[in-house]
């Protein structure tokens, strides 16, 4: 009880103390994860070529000596902010030295330790060791990193209490070979580190760590596991090199996505060969020509399932058409400005560029004139050939409606429901594209878990806008879920089928990604940026009509930040059409 | 006139640092007279290559760098009016054919498609350019040679040479070459210690990991020939660095930071005294 008490305060005296001496007056700034995550991600990226997951961990403000990184299942769990440090050291380059640490770690990890035998000051040496390893491992590659880390280590030779004060010193001396600490215990250390032959194994970090260990009885200091920690905060707590340690071991990040199934193993991970079983023998719904099977993208294992999802493709029932033409109807002034925008945008056929020097044909007219200058005994214009510029208006449209449950909702202090607001843009839209002649398409989409995606299709590409497919439109309604990634994934197999030039995926949403079998958004969320990524490697430009204001976010991760907009009344719908064919006819 | 050919002869010889087989490859092809395509990405030596192949075979060199405006009658020729009435020049592919020049389609997946179907008849064992406007069929000239160079990275799958044009090449994979020859390339060509040099080829390095992931090109050799110019010239080195390697290719914060501390990363965060 007493050692909890005189712990706490002795964290309180340090945290207060070091304030004071750095910054007297004013307030300490500090860097918060969220302003760094991305550029941690990018720089870590470009260390070792893979992805990093870096999370935030809980703090606990009393307890500043837990106030460390660690490393759990695969992913770098980070403090939310840093302080910066006196000097030049700003909160970025502790999060920076923290980051690359944990990565020297991930990076040259061998099998966990095995620990029955050893005690906590044994695991306190070893790790200092173990630290020192991979961070040398690291340096070998890139040279930079000492600098990095040298700057958070302050530990001298007057630090000469406590174990704690004595590792810190350890790991001070066997990163920084500047550092001079005359200490026998840490010469020891450094000539046994320095002397090792193959840093490549963990062994030789239990083999040192051992011997340090030992010798340091003589020093007659008392080790405290919570309180003689290493004064270099970007250090992690090295718990994950101890095996048996965390009692979640059974759910260690898995490293395959064969590892993923097995450990899921419920409904939601079914093995894909069962999957392909089932479109083939045609359970659970009716299959056939009209299912599609697609992959999907599992961001926890950073790879594709393939033939994860199944479309279905469904008849639309028709509604009431008089609902069409009341839109028409009270939308008119909209259309008409609609379409002079668009036609104002759009230049089709021929355009000549006159008055070249160089080009393809003689412009005759000018010819003439540069004749009749020159026997005139003028200097002749010699800009007498045009070129022909051919500007053809190739560009299809598929406009894709989200039809989940959520759009019977009322759109936030307006009357209408979303339902309502995306068959008017929808009716607008198609109005419009079919006077300036683009070929479009309609479709919609609802899904019920990954077996069955409905896909409905209003109006296709070759079919006319006609009665028949307005009546559709009009009958559209809303229910269950939103798998938007397969939806796409399905939209763009329609698209591909098309020849034109420019292609373009026009998606109408009120909301997340989710689903019934999937707990959370950010599987799907992940899921829908990489069929959007794919589609634009198939030359398909995806944008995002969002009617849900609130939605910037997560619409953004999916569709890019210039791929979406937020249109919340059908009166916005003009000018923001106009944005993206402008865009996308420059 | 412009047609006198010496022009196009190297006067003399290109730096260029062989990486693998490529020399002795392309000297076989050129014996046989075979078109032969550079791949790679932007800046890693295609053009300096063909520059020093050109040299050394003491053949003229005609390059041409294509861009999506450009038509056919750019590379073949056209009529040109002059106080007489009208004349005829010969394009730069029709020059090389007439005189035995080593024609260079810089970046032919630019031009437009049609553009690229002049070149066919060259290119097959007919080895002949019909021009079409006057009549005159030119056959090329012995020594006559078709190179064009092709980035298949940055552009999309929108942008790709037809198989029958590919199909007539054949290819010369180009990449950045490996630490130790980028580092002395570096080195030679803007003449920093070969230390410096390293260090920028390690930026570098990191900064290719990215590609895909953020960058849609990683940094060249070129750009690593610039930064190690500017230092030789007594910029301070992240400054040139900055100039050089991480300005030009992003405009993204968070990318444009990671590059950053790249730099810092080999060449520290205080400057030396130099």
């Amino acid at each position: 009880m007493s050692s909890a008490f005189h712990h706490i305060a002795r964290g309180l005296q340090r945290y207060f103390g070091k304030r004071d001496k750095g910054h007297q007056t004013e307030h300490r700034s500090k860097t918060q994860l969220t302003e760094v995550h991305r550029r941690l991600a990018i720089y870590l990226f470009a260390v070792c070529g893979r992805d990093v997951v870096i999370k935030t961990m809980e703090e606990d403000f009393l307890h500043l000596e837990k106030y460390r990184p660690y490393i759990e299942r695969g992913a770098i769990h980070l403090p939310s902010f840093y302080y910066d440090l006196g000097g030049d050291v700003a909160g970025i380059e502790v999060y920076r030295a923290a980051a690359v640490h944990a990565v020297a770690h991930l990076m040259h990890a061998g099998k966990t330790f095995a620990d029955a035998t050893l005690d906590k000051w044994q695991k306190a040496v070893i790790a200092v060791i173990e630290d020192a390893r991979v961070e040398t491992l690291l340096m070998r590659e890139f040279p930079g990193f000492l600098e990095l880390w040298r700057d958070q280590h302050t530990a001298t030779p007057l630090q000469d209490r406590s174990a704690g004060d004595y590792l810190s010193r350890l790991a001070r001396a066997l990163l920084d070979p500047s550092y001079r600490d005359e200490d026998p215990w840490i010469v020891q250390g450094r000539s046994l580190f320095g002397a090792a032959e193959n840093l490549e194994t963990r062994d030789v970090s239990i083999r040192i760590g051992m011997t340090l260990a030992e010798e340091f009885q003589k020093k007659n200091i008392r080790f405290n596991a919570h309180a003689d920690r290493l004064s270099a905060l970007y250090r992690d707590d090295s718990r994950h090199l101890w095996a048996q340690q965390d009692e979640t071991h059974a759910e260690e990040m898995p490293t395959s996505f064969f590892e993923l199934k097995l450990l899921m193993g419920n409904n939601e991970f079914a093995s894909a060969d069962e999957e392909h079983k089932e479109i083939s023998e045609g359970k659970p719904g009716p299959a056939g020509k009209d299912a599609y099977s697609y992959a999907e993208w599992d961001y926890r294992s950073q790879a594709e399932t393939a033939s994860w999802v199944t479309v279905r493709e469904r008849k639309p029932k028709p509604g009431e058409l008089g609902i069409v033409d009341q839109i028409v109807a009270q939308n008119a002034h909209l259309i008409s400005r609609m379409e002079k925008i668009l036609h104002a945008i759009r230049y089709s056929g021929m355009r000549r560029i006159r008055k070249l020097e160089e080009g393809d044909e003689v412009d005759i007219n000018a010819a003439i004139r540069a004749l009749i200058d020159m026997r005139s005994g003028v200097q002749p214009d010699t800009r007498i050939m045009m070129r022909s510029l051919r500007k053809n208006r190739d560009i299809s449209v598929l406009v894709l409606l989200d039809l989940s449950n959520s759009t019977n909702q009322k759109i936030a202090g307006q009357e209408e429901t979303v339902l309502e607001l995306t068959r008017q843009i929808c009716v607008l839209f198609a109005d419009v594209i079919e006077d300036v002649g683009d070929p479009f398409a309609i479709h919609g989409f609802c899904s019920k878990s990954r077996h069955n995606v409905e896909y409905f299709r209003f109006k296709d590409f070759g079919q006319p806008y006609d009665e028949g497919a307005r009546a559709l439109i009009a009958g559209m309604t809303g229910q269950r879920s939103t798998r938007m990634g397969a939806a796409i994934r399905h939209a763009v197999h329609h698209l591909d089928e098309r020849p034109a030039g420019r292609k373009l995926l026009m998606l109408i949403t009120d909301g997340a990604p989710s689903d019934i079998d999937v707990r959370g958004t950010k599987y799907l969320t992940y899921d829908a940026k990489m069929a959007v990524k794919a589609a634009a490697k198939n030359g398909i430009h995806t944008h995002c009509i969002s009617l849900d204001p609130k939605a910037d976010e997560y619409v953004s991760q999916i569709f890019g930040a210039r791929g979406y907009m937020v249109v919340d009344h059908v009166r916005y719908l003009p000018e923001k059409m106009l944005m993206i064919y402008a865009g996308l006819t420059r | 006139m412009k047609d006198n050919i010496s022009q196009y002869m190297a006067k003399r010889e290109p730096y260029y640092r062989q990486v693998s087989d490529e020399v002795a490859v392309y000297e076989a092809a050129y014996d046989a007279r075979m078109p032969i395509m550079l791949k790679g990405p932007t800046g890693c030596g295609k053009t300096r290559f063909i520059e020093y192949m050109a040299w050394k075979l003491k053949k003229p060199l005609i390059t041409v760098a294509c861009n999506e405006d450009m038509t056919a009658s750019d590379l073949v020729g056209r009529f040109l009016l002059d106080s007489q009435g009208t004349r005829w020049q010969d394009g730069p592919l029709a020059i090389a054919a007439r005189h035995g020049a080593i024609c260079y389609l810089d970046e032919i997946v630019e031009a437009r498609q049609d553009t690229t179907v002049v070149i066919h008849p060259l290119t097959d064992n007919r080895r002949v350019l019909p021009l079409e406007k006057t009549g005159e069929l030119v056959e090329a000239h012995p020594d006559f040679q078709l190179v064009i160079s092709y980035n298949p990275g940055y552009q999309s799958v929108m942008k790709d040479l037809k198989q029958s044009t590919k199909q007539r090449f054949g290819a010369l994979d180009f990449d950045y070459p490996e630490q130790a020859i980028e580092e002395e390339i570096v080195s030679h060509e803007s003449g920093i210690s070969r230390e410096d040099a390293g260090k920028l080829v390690s930026i570098a390095k990191m900064a290719r990991k990215l590609k895909g992931h953020g960058l849609d090109e990683g940094i060249s050799t070129r750009m690593l020939i610039y930064a190690g110019t500017l230092i030789s010239r007594g910029v301070e080195t992240r400054r040139a660095c900055r100039v050089a390697l991480v300005a030009p290719i992003t405009d993204d914060a968070d990318m444009r930071d990671a590059l950053e501390a790249a730099v810092v990363t080999f060449f520290g965060k205080r400057s030396e005294a130099r």
